[in-house]
C-alpha cells in the first residue's frame, strides 16, 4: 500500500512540476516562458532570505538572539497555518480528480495521506528558506554546534508538519459544517471569513495578555512570542530544544506532530466519502423552473459578469481575493463605532502614533489591504481548459483583457476609494487631502488590476487540475502578491520619512503620478502579450 | 459559395512529425461535410486550427472569405464551433451561459430570447436552464453547448464529434437542424467515427489518414456501390 501512495504522490507531483513539463514540453516559447517564471520564483526566494535572515541577524545585533529559535517557532507556524488554511479546501477536497483517484486500488487513508503530503512537499521550500536563512543569522551571535543544526532542521520539518495538519483539520471541520446548510458555498465562506477575522484578533487577545505598558518595538516581538509559545507548544517545544538542548522537549515536538498528523488522517479517512460526497451533491431541493431571460449587455461587460459568477463559484478564489476587501470594510465600520483614535490605538498597541502621523500614508494603508490580491493575477489561468470558448469567440483578445481588468476595477476601485475617504475624514485630512487620497486610491487600484494582469498573461498556465495551484501557487501570483506587498511597505516608510524633507502631499501626488504611468504600461503589455496567447 | 476553404494546412507540434499535411478541403454553402479518421489522423487539430483555437504556420484557411490568421474576429462572427467535450463555464447557470455567448455575438433581447426558447424546447432543457452547468450530464452539457452555437445563427457550423454523450431524441434534433440549415445555404462540417451517420447525413466527406487527406469529394461519387464503411476500409487501410 504505502508504495502504491508513493507512486500516486510521485505522479502528482510530477503531473503539476514545472521542471517535469520543462523537460518535455518542446515548444521553445513556452520553455523560455517557463524559465522566466523560475528566475521570478528565485528572486522571491531571495526576498525571503534577505528578510528571514536580516531578522534573525537584527534580534542578534540588539542582544536578543536567544529570541531567535522562539520566532522561528512562531514563523514557521504562522506561515505554514495560513498557507494551509487558505488551500486545504480546495487540495483535500471536491478535486477535479477525485472519482479518479477514489477508484484506484488505495486505502482512503492514503489518498488523505498523499493529498495532504502534496500540499506538504509544496510548503517545504518556503520553510526551509525561512529556517536556513534565520540559522544563519543565530549562528553569527549564538554557538551552533550539531545538536542544534540537527534539532533545527528536524524541528523545521515538525513544525511545518503541525501547523499544516492543525490548519487542515480546520479547513477540513468549515468544510464539513458547510456541507450542513443548504447554500454550502456561501456558509464555508462566512465561517472562512469568521475565522480569518479571529486570527487577526487573536494577536491583539495575546499582546494584552503579555504586555500592558509602551516598550521598544523589538521587545514586543519578543513578548509576542513569548505569549505564542505560551499557548502554542510545538513552537516552545522547539524552542526549548534548541535553547536548551532539552531532549525531552525535541522528542516531544516530533511525536505529537506525527502523532497529530497519524490520528488526522485516520479520523479524516473515516468521514472523507462522506464529506466529499455532500460538497459534489447537488441540491435536489432547489425549486427547478424555467430561468428567467437575462437583459443584454456589452462583450467587455459580459466577461466582467463572468468572471463575478466565477469568483462567487468558489470559497478557496473568493476567501483569497477578497480577504483584504472585508478587511477594509470591517475598518471603516470600526471607524464609524469606535472613532479614529481608539483604532489607532489598538492597532499601534499604545506606541506614541497619532493620526496626523498616519494621514500621509492612508493610501498606503488602504492599498496594502485591498490590493493584497487581484483577480487579474489568476483570472486568465482559470480560464482553463475552457479556455476554447473565448479563444473562439469573434473578439479581440483585448476584450477579454479588458473585461477582467474591469471586474477587478468593479471589485476594489469603489472600495480603495471609499476607504481612503473613511480613514481622510476620520484623520481630519484636509479636503484637497481627501480628494488627492482618493485619486491615488483609485490609480493604485487600477495599478493592482493591470499588474496582476500583466503577470498573469507573462505566464498563463491552462492546464491545471485543482484551481488552488493557479489561486495560491501560481508563478503569476506570487509575482504580483510578495513583490507588491514588500513594495507598499517600503513605500510607507519611504513617505514617513521622505516627509521630513518634502511635503507629504507632494509625495503622495509622485506616487499616484508614477503608479499612473505604471498602469499605463503594464495595460500595454497585458494586452499586446495576451494577444500571442 | 465556399463558407470554408482549407489550404495547404500543415502542423505539427514541435517534433519532426507533422499532425496535419498539406491539408485541402473546401465546404460550400448547402453542404453537410463529413470529417473521418482514425484516433489521432488530425481531425481535431484541423478543426482546432479552423476555429481559431490552435496556432499554424503552414497553409491558409478561409471562413466565408475570412482569413482565421489575418482577419480572426470576422471569421468567427460566420462560425460556431462545438467541441468533442464542451468544458463549460461550470459556475454558470445554463441561461447565464447562453446570455454570455449572445452578449459576445450582440444579439438583441427580442432575437436571444426568441432563440433560446425555441432551441430549449426543441431539446426539451428549458426546465434545466436556471441550475448550475456543473450539475448538468454530459449531454446536456452537450446541448447547452449546441444551443450557445445556433444562437447567433452561424452561416457556418463547425462540430468535432457531436453526437457523442447525445440521446437519440436529441442526436435527432442535431440532424435536422443540420438539414434546415443546408436548405437556408448555410453548410456543416463534422468530425465522427460513427460512419452510418456520416453516410446517410452528409454530401461530402473528406477521410484523413495520418494527417493526410487521402480521398474527399461528393458522398455518392466516392461510394458508388460501397458503403462507406467499406470506402474507409479500403482508403484507410491500402492507401
Amino acid at each position: 500500500m504505502f508504495k502504491k501512495s508513493a507512486v500516486l504522490l510521485k505522479t502528482m507531483i510530477r503531473a503539476n512540476s514545472t521542471f517535469n513539463i520543462l523537460k518535455h514540453e518542446k515548444d521553445k516559447k513556452k520553455k523560455r516562458k517557463m524559465i522566466g517564471g523560475i528566475i521570478g520564483i528565485t528572486c522571491i526566494y531571495l526576498m525571503i532570505i534577505i528578510y528571514a535572515g536580516g531578522y534573525s541577524a537584527l534580534c542578534g545585533y540588539s542582544g536578543m538572539a536567544y529570541a531567535v529559535p522562539a520566532s522561528v517557532g512562531v514563523i514557521l507556524f504562522a506561515m505554514n497555518f495560513f498557507f494551509t488554511f487558505f488551500k486545504a479546501d480546495g487540495y483535500l477536497f471536491a478535486f477535479k480528480d477525485y472519482d479518479m483517484t477514489m477508484s484506484l486500488p488505495l486505502s482512503v487513508k492514503s489518498i488523505v495521506g498523499t493529498r495532504f503530503l502534496r500540499m506538504y512537499i509544496l510548503n517545504l521550500p518556503y520553510s526551509l528558506l525561512v529556517s536556513a536563512s534565520m540559522i544563519a543569522g543565530y549562528a553569527i551571535y549564538m554557538t551552533i554546534d550539531a545538536w542544534r543544526i540537527i534539532v533545527w532542521i528536524i524541528g523545521t520539518f515538525m513544525l511545518q508538519l503541525f501547523a499544516m495538519v492543525f490548519a487542515s483539520i480546520l479547513s477540513a471541520l468549515i468544510s464539513a459544517a458547510g456541507t450542513k446548510f443548504r447554500f454550502k458555498q456561501a456558509a464555508k465562506t462566512i465561517l472562512t471569513f469568521a475565522f480569518c477575522i479571529f486570527c487577526f484578533s487573536l494577536r491583539y487577545i495575546i499582546d494584552a495578555t503579555v504586555a500592558k505598558d509602551s516598550v521598544a518595538v523589538i521587545d514586543k516581538i519578543d513578548m509576542f512570542n513569548s505569549g505564542v509559545n505560551r499557548y502554542l507548544f510545538p513552537a516552545q517545544w522547539f524552542d526549548g530544544a534548541v535553547s536548551d538542548y532539552s531532549v525531552l522537549q525535541f522528542i516531544l515536538l516530533v511525536v505529537v506532530s506525527i502523532a497529530f498528523y497519524e490520528l488526522f488522517a485516520y479520523v479524516l479517512s473515516k468521514f472523507y466519502r462522506q464529506i466529499n460526497s455532500r460538497l459534489m451533491a447537488v441540491s435536489t431541493s432547489k425549486k427547478k423552473g424555467k430561468a428567467k431571460h437575462i437583459g443584454r449587455k456589452s462583450a467587455v461587460n459580459a466577461i466582467a459578469y463572468k468572471e463575478f459568477r466565477r469568483l462567487l463559484s468558489s470559497n478557496n478564489y473568493l476567501v483569497n481575493m477578497c480577504l483584504g476587501h472585508v478587511l477594509v470594510i470591517l475598518m471603516v465600520a470600526a471607524l464609524i463605532i469606535f472613532g479614529v483614535d481608539k483604532i489607532i490605538n489598538v492597532a499601534v498597541e499604545g506606541a506614541p502614533v497619532t493620526k496626523e502621523m498616519i494621514i500621509p500614508i492612508i493610501p498606503v494603508i488602504i492599498h496594502f489591504f485591498v490590493g493584497m490580491a487581484t483577480t487579474t493575477a489568476c483570472s486568465y489561468s482559470m480560464e482553463g481548459k475552457s479556455y476554447w470558448i473565448l479563444q473562439s469567440l469573434p473578439i479581440e483578445k483585448s476584450t477579454i483583457v479588458k473585461g477582467k481588468i474591469l471586474f477587478q476595477l468593479y471589485l476594489s476601485l469603489p472600495l480603495e476609494v471609499l476607504g481612503n475617504i473613511a480613514l481622510s475624514i476620520a484623520c481630519h485630512a484636509k479636503i484637497y487631502e481627501i480628494i488627492l487620497f482618493a485619486v491615488c486610491g483609485a490609480v493604485l487600484s487600477i495599478y493592482s488590476a493591470t499588474c496582476g494582469m500583466n503577470c498573469n498573461v507573462s505566464h498563463p498556465n491552462f492546464e491545471w487540475t485543482n484551481e488552488i495551484e493557479i489561486i495560491k501557487q501560481s508563478t503569476a501570483i506570487t509575482l504580483y502578491v510578495l513583490p507588491n506587498m514588500f513594495i507598499m511597505m517600503i513605500l510607507g516608510v519611504l513617505i514617513i520619512f521622505g516627509g521630513r524633507i518634502v511635503n507629504p502631499d507632494i509625495e503622495i501626488l509622485a506616487v499616484t503620478i508614477i503608479y499612473m504611468a505604471l498602469a499605463a504600461l503594464f495595460y500595454k503589455r497585458s494586452i499586446k502579450k495576451a494577444a500571442k496567447i | 459559395m465556399e463558407l470554408l476553404e482549407i489550404k495547404n494546412f500543415s502542423k505539427s507540434y514541435g517534433g519532426d512529425k507533422k499532425a496535419c499535411d498539406d491539408v485541402n478541403i473546401t465546404v460550400s454553402a448547402g453542404d453537410i461535410f463529413g470529417f473521418i479518421g482514425h484516433n489521432g489522423a488530425g481531425k481535431s487539430t484541423t478543426i482546432k486550427a479552423t476555429v481559431g483555437v490552435l496556432d499554424f504556420e503552414d497553409g491558409e484557411i478561409y471562413i466565408d472569405g475570412h482569413s482565421i490568421k489575418k482577419e480572426p474576429i470576422e471569421a468567427k462572427k460566420d462560425m460556431a464551433y462545438i467541441p468533442d467535450n464542451p468544458d463549460l463555464y461550470e459556475h454558470l447557470t445554463g441561461m447565464q451561459y447562453l446570455n454570455f455567448i449572445a452578449d459576445i455575438f450582440d444579439i438583441d433581447d427580442v432575437k436571444r430570447n426568441g432563440r433560446i426558447d425555441k432551441y430549449a424546447k426543441m431539446f426539451e432543457i428549458e426546465n434545466a436552464l436556471g441550475d448550475l452547468i456543473s450539475s448538468y450530464s454530459h449531454g446536456m452539457r452537450q446541448k447547452v453547448a449546441i444551443i450557445s452555437a445556433l444562437i447567433h445563427e452561424p452561416k457556418l457550423l463547425i462540430l468535432d464529434e457531436p453526437f457523442v454523450g447525445l440521446d437519440p431524441k436529441a442526436a435527432l434534433t442535431v440532424k435536422n437542424i443540420m438539414h434546415d440549415m443546408c436548405n437556408e445555404g448555410k453548410a456543416v462540417f463534422f468530425s465522427t467515427h460513427v460512419l452510418d451517420v456520416a453516410e446517410k447525413l452528409c454530401n461530402r466527406v473528406a477521410i484523413i489518414k495520418q494527417g493526410r487527406i487521402v480521398i474527399t469529394g461528393d458522398m455518392e461519387e466516392l461510394l458508388g456501390d460501397k458503403s462507406l464503411e467499406d470506402l474507409f476500409m479500403e482508403v484507410t487501410e491500402h492507401v
